[in-house]
């Protein structure tokens, strides 16, 4: 500690030389984060940050010397560097893992990020765990991150996660740091996110930065991958599933400094089914666009993403007359810029647009519905570390245009098309050691936030403070324990559209104003994590969350519908709520048998009214097991299972003949109808799936072909998505529905 | 091993208490007594919850031997007889429901009253088009009324259906205008050349919340009481449509 205090005045004080470059996976190609670099018998080292990154200063008295590159699962690198005249040299290295299976799992929670880290280490997803798991239908980001620990779901139905008893609109999904909204396909079923897109996946739900004061529960942080300087001519992935084929393309540009990786993905089957005149009238597409380019020490990311869902049922008759229309989609480009600086510092620069828009129309003009939801963000961050601390502070914004129009024929019709909210904030955030064994990191932000509803007359302006601090402190090398508090905000929320606990792909996202207030959360945690031997890591953590505004949708019979205004102002109901619980992670990370083991013990309420009912992702207690193991002749095998308390629900307690009063006369036959209890105080039997996988890869030259297959639900548990009663029979008929059935797939993908 | 299975038993245990799969059963009285002007004669429906696993005849539903009786503000009473449909009262007095009067609603059944006030919108009339008009969907006219006073937020429900075929309505059209482009509904019109019922109907307070969405089932300030105790006032006329 004294050592390095010293050695960093000495630089501050004394000329140096820098070493400076990137750390890739050889075989991925993607950046490495918190890779030790040392130069070799000096103490003298840093770490790459998490884009691969790295800036070495080198004092002037050493001119020829060894850097050791060096990574828990990696082999180490060594590199030879001489300065002569010049004092900045570029070192981009390629890593290779130690075990030698390019196709095994990649250490995601790593000892050097458990020493950087001042919370519970995040657990991430890395693109090779994500290629392995076993898939429904085909590999998806979503169905792999309801397998850690603090995340439960409503169905095998939707992709939409709950993040330790927050809804999945209060969990932000950034990519590339900019907002994704409704990052769907397939009325939810799976998720936006290409795989062969993806570097690498982290859920933040405890100790969040405090630059993210958006969202009430966790911020998932997704990063879109490229392809390294040191590729020689093009590379890429060709995809097949029973869900979509896809390519995938990239290569360095050596002239320009500059890689690029294209992404794109199409469903087939309409394509197929049309060749037999079977009309199936349903697709998605996808696609992602990812470059990279240096120019001195500055490097520029440059992506995007696109995505569109069409569903076009037509008149079997006549097809000039639409039944349902109904698209919807996703579009994002972002920008970032980063800057590393000879004294260690690190200036980062986003901007973005992110759209997502919808249309639904029925019997062609009979009701027609459409929206359209912005959000452009522009941020800027430097960070530097010295003498123990490392500084953050920047500035964000975040502009909100909304645009929602409905069209009943000979009905109501609305248009808000004069919606937007600007969300500008500034925040500082340091982390520092003041003893070997502590760190502490603690951040403020202070955010103004402006709303404009013209049509329907409300505005607000306000500031908000956030606050976050978390501790660590190190029993040994090997353990710690873990504190974190903080407040959350979020400034918009979902205004409908959410069935039986799982989301329509489209959302009506309201930015609120005049007489609600931002949404706000507390959180308060305590855990400990560590290594029991090499191979385990293992975290606990506790936590308490204490909801104090809820806003949610009021249900639609209790909602003014005269006008615009009077609509907005009566369709959201406040309330408060809480959540606590234990999440606990044993994880395995190398080795030829590998995996985690997850609990998460979950209370969740929410009080509206005078009422307290847990919300519907309440499941108690959640246990997961995720397998990965290398067989002999390179097969390797996947399994995970999942055995949860069952989701709570509304039941019927009763039954009655039920008479509408809006129709002209009262003497037309009445209707069965249930009465309701009150909400959410039965539960349906617990949930169990078993997933398994099998996959293998076969070598061409430098070219590959992955084998995967997947049985998703091998067991065939009939899990119950809802109940129903069947009035064809007296008295009537109690009857599940059960979610997804044993679904059995094959995946193939050539690398080359 | 033995260790893992206890484990997994005691697991398995543990996840299976939380699962509470069933709810108990709920009586409650089933009222359904709206205030119909212009309606020469008032009905009641008085019937109970059923049990979800109990078989149950639909032709023996309701429950006999309610007393029902209005009163007005001039302490006029307006009494109901049981018709032959077990849970049908019918009022004794015709046209005595007054537009914008109020009047306090009694249901006794077996020993437990249940009351509710009740305040008639105004007057409802269709202006145009005038009864058995002739409607071309080429040219059609727009459907106008008036403004009711005391019709809750001024909205209205508009029905077309052919006529005679009252029962084939589910979803009425809604509107807090007083006049609506009906006839440009094609969808509406499919059968051609033949007669239409159109009604425009205004609703109070009770009925209006009842008949948003699906409905608020529980209409009636009263615990042991579910459906709807209220007014709705209503013209209609009988057009004639051809494409």
């Amino acid at each position: 500690m004294i050592g390095n205090l010293v050695l960093s005045i000495l630089f501050a004080t004394m000329g140096s030389n820098e070493v400076k470059g990137r750390v890739y996976d050889a075989y991925s190609k993607e950046p490495l984060p918190f890779v030790n670099i040392i130069i070799k018998g000096t103490g003298i080292g840093t770490v790459t940050d998490d884009k691969g990154f790295y800036t070495l200063q080198v004092p002037d008295s050493i001119e020829n010397f060894d850097i050791v590159y060096s990574m828990m699962g990696y082999k180490k690198a060594e590199k030879r560097i001489r300065f002569d005249k010049e004092n900045s040299i570029t070192v981009n290295i390629a890593m290779r893992m130690e075990t030698l299976k390019i196709q095994g799992i990649i250490v995601s929670a790593k000892r050097e990020r458990f020493k950087e880290s001042a919370s519970i280490t995040p657990t991430s997803i890395s693109q090779k765990e994500l290629k392995l798991l076993p898939s429904f239908i085909e590999s998806d980001l979503m169905r792999t991150i309801e397998m850690l620990p603090g995340v439960t779901k409503s169905s095998d139905f939707s992709t939409d996660i709950s993040v330790r008893g927050g809804g999945p609109d209060q969990n932000q999904v950034l990519i590339d740091d900019i907002p994704l909204l409704n990052p769907s396909h397939l009325f939810g079923l799976v998720s936006a996110f290409n795989v062969n897109a993806i570097r690498n996946a982290e859920l933040l739900a405890s100790g969040i930065p405090v630059k993210h004061d958006a969202s009430l529960s966790s911020v998932l942080d997704i990063k879109t991958r490229g392809v390294g300087q040191e590729i020689k001519g093009l590379t890429g992935v060709v995809s097949l599933s029973p869900l979509s084929s896809g390519l995938t393309i990239g290569s360095p540009i050596q002239s320009l400094n500059t890689n690029f990786l294209l992404t794109a993905r199409r469903t087939y089957m309409d394509k197929l089914l049309a060749l037999f005149h079977t009309d199936l009238p349903y697709y998605f597409y996808d696609g992602y666009m990812h470059t990279e380019t240096r120019i001195g020490d500055w490097t520029a990311i440059l992506s995007g993403y696109m995505g569109k869902d069409f569903l076009d049922v037509r008149d079997e008759d006549n097809s000039s007359i639409k039944i349902v229309g109904f698209d919807w989609g996703n579009r994002v480009g972002a920008l970032n810029l980063f800057h590393s600086f000879a004294d260690d510092g690190l200036l980062h620069f986003s901007t973005g647009w992110s759209n997502h828009n919808f249309n639904i129309r029925i019997m062609d003009t009979l009701f027609i519905t459409s929206g359209t939801i912005n959000v452009g963000t522009f941020g800027v961050d430097y960070s530097r570390k010295f003498a123990g601390h490392k500084i953050t502070f920047g500035i964000g914004e975040n502009y909100r245009p909304f645009d929602y129009e409905s069209n009943l024929q000979m009905g109501y019709n609305y248009k808000y098309d004069d919606i937007w909210s600007n969300r500008g904030m500034m925040y500082i955030e340091d982390q520092y050691a003041p003893v070997k064994k502590l760190l502490l990191r603690g951040g403020v932000s202070l955010t103004h936030y402006h709303s404009e509803t013209a049509k329907v007359n409300v505005c607000n302006t306000d500031v908000f403070g956030a606050y976050r601090l978390a501790t660590k402190y190190f029993i040994s090398d090997v353990l710690a324990v873990t504190t974190s508090i903080g407040n959350f905000h979020q400034y918009v929320v979902p205004g409908g559209s959410v069935i039986m606990g799982s989301s329509f792909p489209v959302y009506y996202w309201i930015p609120l104003g005049g007489q609600y207030d931002p949404e706000v959360a507390h959180h308060f945690n305590l855990g400990c994590e560590g290594w029991f031997t090499d191979k385990f890591y293992f975290s606990l953590e506790t936590y308490y969350r204490k909801y104090n505004h809820l806003l949610q949708m009021r249900d639609l019979e209790n909602i003014d519908i005269e006008n615009e205004e009077v609509y907005y102002k009566t369709m959201l109901e406040s309330g408060y709520g809480k959540a606590y619980g234990l999440d606990a992670l044993l994880k395995k990370e190398m080795g030829r048998f590998r995996g985690w083991l997850s609990y998460t013990f979950l209370n969740t309420d929410a009080t509206f009214g005078d009422y307290t009912y847990p919300t519907e992702w309440d499941r108690r207690h959640n246990l997961h097991l995720m397998f990965l193991g290398t067989l002999p002749k390179s097969w390797d095998v996947g399994a995970q299972l999942t055995f949860s308390t069952g989701n709570p629900y509304t039941s019927a307690l009763a039954r009655f003949r039920y008479r509408r009063p809006s129709l002209p006369y009262d003497d037309t036959d009445p209707l069965w109808v249930e009465l309701e209890g009150k909400k959410n105080q039965v539960r349906y039997p617990p949930y169990l799936r078993l997933d398994i996988s099998s996959s293998k890869v076969f070598y061409f030259g430098n070219n590959e072909l992955d084998l995967k297959v997947s049985v998703f639900n091998v067991l065939n548990r009939r899990n119950v998505f809802f109940y129903y009663y069947d009035y064809d029979k007296e008295p009537p008929v109690k009857k599940p529905f059960y979610m997804l059935p044993i679904i059995p797939s094959i995946e193939l993908v050539y690398r080359f | 091993m033995k260790k893992y299975f206890l484990v997994i038993l005691l697991l398995c245990v543990l996840f299976a208490s939380c699962s509470v799969t069933e709810a108990p059963f709920e009586h409650k009285y089933v009222i359904n007594l709206n205030l119909r002007l212009p309606m020469p004669w008032q009905k009641a429906y008085v019937d109970s919850t059923y049990r979800l696993d109990q078989s149950v005849n639909e032709e023996l539903t309701g429950i006999s031997g309610a007393d029902i009786f209005v009163v007005d503000k001039d302490s006029n009473i307006f009494t109901f007889s049981e018709s032959e449909t077990t849970g049908t009262y019918l009022s004794d007095d015709s046209l005595w429901v007054r537009p914008n009067m109020t009047y306090i609603v009694n249901i006794a059944i077996k020993g437990d009253t249940i009351s509710q006030e009740v305040i008639v919108p105004g007057s409802l009339h269709i202006y145009t088009p005038a009864d058995f008009d002739t409607i071309s969907l080429g040219n059609p006219p727009m459907l106008i009324w008036n403004n009711c006073s005391g019709c809750y937020k001024n909205n209205y429900y508009i029905n077309a259906y052919p006529t005679g075929f009252a029962d084939s309505i589910m979803f009425p059209m809604a509107t807090s205008d007083t006049l609506l482009g009906i006839f440009y509904a094609r969808q509406l019109f499919q059968e051609t050349d033949t007669l239409y019922t159109v009604s425009v109907m205004g609703m109070d307070e009770h009925c209006y919340n009842a008949s948003k969405a699906w409905g608020n089932f529980d209409e009636i300030d009263d615990e042991r009481a579910i459906g709807v105790i209220g007014a709705t006032v209503m013209d209609t006329i009988v057009v004639y449509v051809k494409e």
